[in-house]
């Protein structure tokens, strides 16, 4: 009786498509980068206005520019979070592409062991 | 042996789950909505891209359509952020986008067909409250939203906006009763405040014209309700729906009720069943005038998402929970789609509308 034959054509072929795998995921995740970067360069880049409003009421002279400076703080913050969340969903966004297409590969590579292991 | 099975078949049954929600032939021309803060931003967002199908929103809190949309990608992907639903659109106004950019949204939208056209909003009427001492959202987002309306047809007769004060103080953040909840000016849980002022009436009053003085509600009234044939799959957690919900019906509005109308009353953040019982149900004034005027009102729930109702896990989960069990107004559980009709929370309202109304043959 004839023992199994290793296939190296299907080998190599199984190795090919799991290489290409891996390269179009590195494009997607690249894609969803770029996708971020697009979107944090869209971003008004206004900078928070310290303007004080004049006025003749003393009680407005004093608090105006506390005001002013509490409304720039927290629109610089509004600002910044924005941000923060572009390019941390971008990160994750990306490294999930990568990380789900890691784990198939794994599967692939151990699927093409197995058939090597069986045919040779 | 006989009874060991029967006992074996029992515990393998699910648990006894609520009726599902019943068909009672409201007129579907007379179908509103309302909501509270979160609530406020999804009955905008029902009314918007349903407005062929519902004649008045209230607004309570919030409201501005599509505040937290970042951007509208040309392949129709709306990308939303939860910075933007937490600074500009409650705490920072001078982030606000112009009026001209929201409306736009809703016409590139409703040209994709995603929404009901703008032109069905010409007939809506529209009331908005925000209080002078609201910490939570801004009453200039409430003003924008009111403004939207004008800028997409809906006539100034047809709005009533109250802000400001009240004689019993300075209203903080929630649904304003006439004798329940918390102090006029509190920012907390049940997020009903007691400020001597009847919103319910206001409200409806305002979208309906007239109305007969408030009766009391009864008991038998409230019905709940199975959510859970409403979300893909029953999957109501996975989605930000709670599994049950409740349906004031009054008498007289029993079954093919055709002369009765439907009101959509959708809770705030922390607001849910499971988060402070039956008290915004009961307590928000709007089954007693409900009750005097023939108007079903239906309460859906939403329910707090968490990083494990996902599976499997992924990296981008951490940016699609709801911790507070808020309504989607800025895309949360991977659901890009939630300001259109294909939304999963916006299909599954209508479906419930379209149930009451016997719309529908599901």
């Amino acid at each position: 009786m004839p023992g199994p034959v290793f296939d190296a054509g299907a080998f190599l072929g199984g190795l090919l498509r799991l290489q290409l795998g891996n390269l179009n995921a590195l494009a997607e995740a690249q894609r969803s980068a770029i996708e971020g970067l697009t979107a944090l360069g869209r971003q008004p880049p206004r900078l928070p206005d310290l303007a004080m409003p004049i006025s003749s009421d003393p009680r407005s002279i004093v608090t105006a520019p506390v005001e002013s400076l509490k409304a720039a703080i927290l629109e610089g913050t509004a600002q910044a979070n924005a941000m923060l969340e572009i390019t941390a969903r971008a990160n994750a966004e990306a490294t999930g592409i990568l990380q789900e297409r890691a784990l198939a590969a794994l599967d692939e590579w151990k699927a093409l062991l197995l058939a090597a292991t069986r045919g040779g | 042996m006989r009874r060991l099975l029967a006992a074996l078949l029992l515990l393998a049954l699910p648990a006894a789950a609520e009726a599902p929600l019943g068909r009672h032939g409201a007129d579907p021309r007379q179908v509103s909505v309302s909501g509270l803060s979160s609530g406020a931003f999804m009955a905008a967002q029902l009314h918007i891209a349903h407005s062929t199908g519902i004649m008045g929103v209230g607004l309570v809190a919030g409201g501005l359509y599509g505040c937290a949309v970042d951007s509208l990608g040309p392949d129709g992907t709306l990308r939303s952020l939860a910075a933007l639903a937490t600074g500009p659109c409650m705490a920072v106004p001078a982030r606000l986008r112009p009026v001209a950019a929201y409306a736009g949204l809703v016409r590139r939208l409703a040209e994709a067909g995603r929404i009901d056209p703008p032109a069905a909003l010409a007939g809506a009427r529209v009331y908005a409250f925000t209080g002078d001492g609201d910490q939570v959202v801004n009453g200039e987002t409430v003003r924008r939203a009111v403004a939207l309306y004008q800028g997409l047809g809906v006539p100034e007769t047809a709005i009533t906006l109250r802000q400001g004060s009240l004689p019993a103080g300075h209203p903080g953040h929630g649904w304003i009763t006439t004798d329940f909840g918390g102090v006029c000016a509190a920012h907390a849980p049940p997020f009903l405040n007691d400020c001597d002022f009847d919103l319910a009436g206001a409200l409806l009053q305002a979208l309906y014209g007239p109305l007969s003085p408030p009766v009391p509600a009864r008991e038998a009234g409230l019905r709940r309700f199975d959510q859970r044939e409403f979300a893909p799959g029953g999957a109501t957690r996975r989605h930000g729906l709670g599994e049950v919900g409740i349906l004031y019906v009054p008498e007289g509005c029993e079954a093919a009720a055709t002369s009765c109308r439907l009101h959509v009353a959708l809770h705030g953040c922390r607001q849910t069943l499971a988060q402070i019982g039956e008290d915004f149900i009961r307590h928000s004034g709007l089954n007693r005038w409900a009750e005097a005027n023939r108007i079903l009102v239906l309460y859906p729930q939403a329910s707090v998402v968490t990083t494990a109702d996902f599976n499997p896990p992924r990296l981008t989960d951490a940016f699609n929970t709801n911790p507070r069990g808020c309504w989607n107004w800025w895309g949360y559980a991977y659901d890009s789609r939630y300001l259109t009709k294909d939304g999963v929370q916006l299909s599954a309202l209508w479906a419930m509308v379209q149930r009451v109304t016997g719309e529908s043959n599901r």
